[in-house]
């Protein structure tokens, strides 16, 4: 198995005042060629951090990292020759041209000819389905289109391995949808080798990825594939309780029992109601509730779910990936 | 074969930067107002020249001819500097794209001088217009002038290399603050207007200021313009500065090219080649 990129204990350091943050943490991790690999981790895990040195844009405090071969930091002009970037959620370009006349910058400025700019904007075109916008000012686009816009740019030089940064930060489902489809797309049909993307949708992850790192405040904190990962929690047991979201204040009692390994709330503000999850080491449901009805919570529904990448993040960190309250 | 890809490049960068100044309007009027503002501002110049000839009682040619290509050719040594200092401001902070343009295009310091060019070709027609219409506004006769062609091609390109290296430079200094980038351009700029010989030699500058304005090839730059477009135009030894010229821009030349080198490292290291206006 080709090994497409390494890192190895690889540390950056940033500096507040005298103060030290680490960002990264010895990370090491292998991404095999032919993958989508995901890093999955809450904010401020180091996701991007890691990306931005991965694509010489950072450099690191210490250890080393390998890209198709070559070393960021030594060889760092030969990695941008095949790597590119797209990151989400931001809205880079050139306003007042036409998203056409960005992408026949770009290609241009990669390296290509007027003709096989023009070419591959084509090309491009038929992955992604640009025609409504193509011609359209690229600050008069809206942020779905925005998206496919960058990801476009990001084909331009025919990357062999392309990073993407939350590619469906912002996104509506459905837009969303259609980014994930093509990602998906761009690996199946070999027009890319390798994708390292991140992420904190666990959905998103569990959908792409071959494999996944876990980042938790700058260390991998485990590694596999989405079902080598749910393994993690063979033998606990996964309840969402639903509750008024006025009881939720008091939720704090399921601290009490020794079979709740975690939960996490998420709020939903439109219905008025919480759903809790909680991972069980023992089966104690029915314990459980009589116990939050006896402190005056309402459970209004109680289902029992299949083992999420979610519930991993949870049990090895002992916190929520998406944790909306607490 | 690579040859062709860097002026594909170049040819790339140059349409950029065309459109993005003269995005707002269409060709005509953007040429128009290359022209125009310069004119004005000339206009300011030869009415304050026209008020103290008009009230001393004195009609100084020399001192016309001396004003009007002061404030005209720095014109093309402003505007090329400027746009090349700003393009690394509004490149990350605005457009966004620095970033992406580092991973796509080989070497930023050329990216730089590719953008810049752009300004100094506008800047050039600036210069141009300002020239004659002030000669011919302040009355100095223009059939007396009598350009020396090859030291005047050879000056412009001597032009373009220093001040583009010294905007480099400074551009290289603003990637470190969003906030004082644009200061710095605005500063730089004045001091090259104050101490570069285009309003008043430089030796009624009082004595400490002088060895600053050494540092600057534009007094050198700015005399040998004035001898080559005139060459009755007093200037001690031509060849001497000339020499002088050549020299400081060979030295801003490597300047700029080890300083840049290590901008990019410590951007690199503090991560400072994205956006910063959020930290
Ligand atoms: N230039 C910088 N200076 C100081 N601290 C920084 C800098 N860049 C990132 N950090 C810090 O490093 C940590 C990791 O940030 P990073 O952007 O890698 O997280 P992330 O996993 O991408 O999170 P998110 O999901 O929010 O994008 C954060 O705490 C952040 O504040
Ligand atoms: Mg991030």
């Amino acid at each position: 198995m080709l090994i497409t990129i390494e890192t190895r204990d690889l540390v950056r350091i940033f500096k507040h005042g005298d103060k030290e943050f680490r960002a990264l943490d010895k990370v090491s991790i292998q991404v095999p060629e032919g993958v989508i690999y995901g890093l999955l981790g809450p904010n401020g895990a180091g996701k991007t951090t890691l990306i931005r040195i991965l694509t010489t844009l950072l450099l690191p405090s210490d250890g080393d990292a390998y890209v198709g071969g070559y070393h960021v930091v030594r060889d760092a002009n030969k990695v941008r020759k095949i790597i590119n970037l797209v990151s989400g959620g931001e809205r880079p370009g050139y306003g007042i041209l036409t998203v056409r006349e960005n992408l026949m910058y770009y290609g241009q400025v990669y390296g290509l000819s007027w003709g096989e700019t023009k070419r591959r904007i084509e090309e491009v075109n038929e992955l992604l389905h640009l025609d409504e916008f193509l011609d359209k000012r690229l600050n008069s686009i809206s942020t779905g289109m925005m998206q496919k816009y960058a990801l476009a740019r990001g084909l331009l030089n025919h990357p062999q391995i392309l990073f993407l940064d939350e590619p469906t930060l912002g996104l509506d489902v459905q837009n969303a949808r259609h980014i994930r489809r093509v990602i998906k797309h761009l690996i199946e049909d070999k027009e890319i080798r390798t994708i390292l993307l991140t992420s904190h949708y666990m959905a998103e992850v569990e959908e792409l990825c071959d494999i996944v790192s876990i980042i938790d405040r700058g260390r991998i904190i485990a590694t596999g594939s989405p079902d080598e990962l749910r393994k993690m929690v063979k033998d606990e047991i996964i309840y969402n309780i639903d509750v008024r979201l006025s009881d939720i204040d008091r939720i704090r009692i399921l601290r009490r029992f020794r079979t709740v390994v975690g939960y996490t709330i998420k709020t939903r503000q439109l219905t008025g109601e919480a759903r809790i999850r909680m991972i069980l080491s023992g089966e104690d449901i029915a314990r459980i509730i009589r116990t939050l009805e006896e402190e005056n919570i309402h459970v209004l529904r109680v289902t029992r779910d299949e083992v999420s990448l979610e519930d991993v993040f949870l049990r090895l960190v002992g916190r929520g990936l998406e944790d909306e309250y607490e | 074969m690579d040859i062709v890809r860097w002026l594909t490049r170049f040819k790339a960068v140059v349409w950029l930067t065309w459109k993005e100044q003269s995005g707002w309007t269409k060709p005509p009027y953007y040429f128009g107002y290359i022209i125009i503002t310069p004119f004005f501002q000339l206009i300011l110049y030869a009415y304050m020249y026209i008020v103290i000839a008009f009230y001393s009682g004195l009609v100084n040619v020399e001192m016309a001819y001396y004003l009007v290509t002061g404030v005209s050719l720095y014109n093309f040594i402003g505007a090329g500097l400027y746009g090349l200092i700003w393009t690394v401001h509004s490149e990350r902070e605005h457009f966004r794209t620095l970033k992406y343009t580092y991973m796509a295009f080989p070497n930023l310091q050329l990216y730089l001088l590719s953008r810049g060019f752009f300004h100094y070709i506008t800047g050039a027609l600036s210069t141009l217009v300002m020239l004659l219409s002030g000669l011919i506004l302040t009355g100095v006769p223009l059939g007396t002038l009598s350009v020396k062609p090859m030291l005047l091609t050879i000056l412009i390109i001597l032009g373009f290399l220093w001040s583009s290296q010294l905007g480099i430079m400074v551009a290289g200094s603003s990637i470190f603050s969003s906030e004082y980038g644009p200061l710095i351009s605005e500063a730089v700029g004045g001091i090259l207007f104050l101490l570069g010989a285009v309003l008043y030699p430089i030796e009624s500058l009082p004595e400490y200021i002088r060895p600053f304005a050494d540092v600057f090839p534009m007094r050198e730059w700015m005399e040998l313009m004035r001898y080559a477009l005139n060459p009755a135009y007093n200037v001690a030894d031509p060849n001497q500065l000339l020499l002088q010229l050549v020299v400081k821009t060979i030295i801003y030349v490597i300047a700029a090219v080890i300083f840049f080198r290590f901008t990019e490292k410590l951007a690199r290291k503090k991560g400072l080649l994205e956006a910063t206006l959020h930290h």
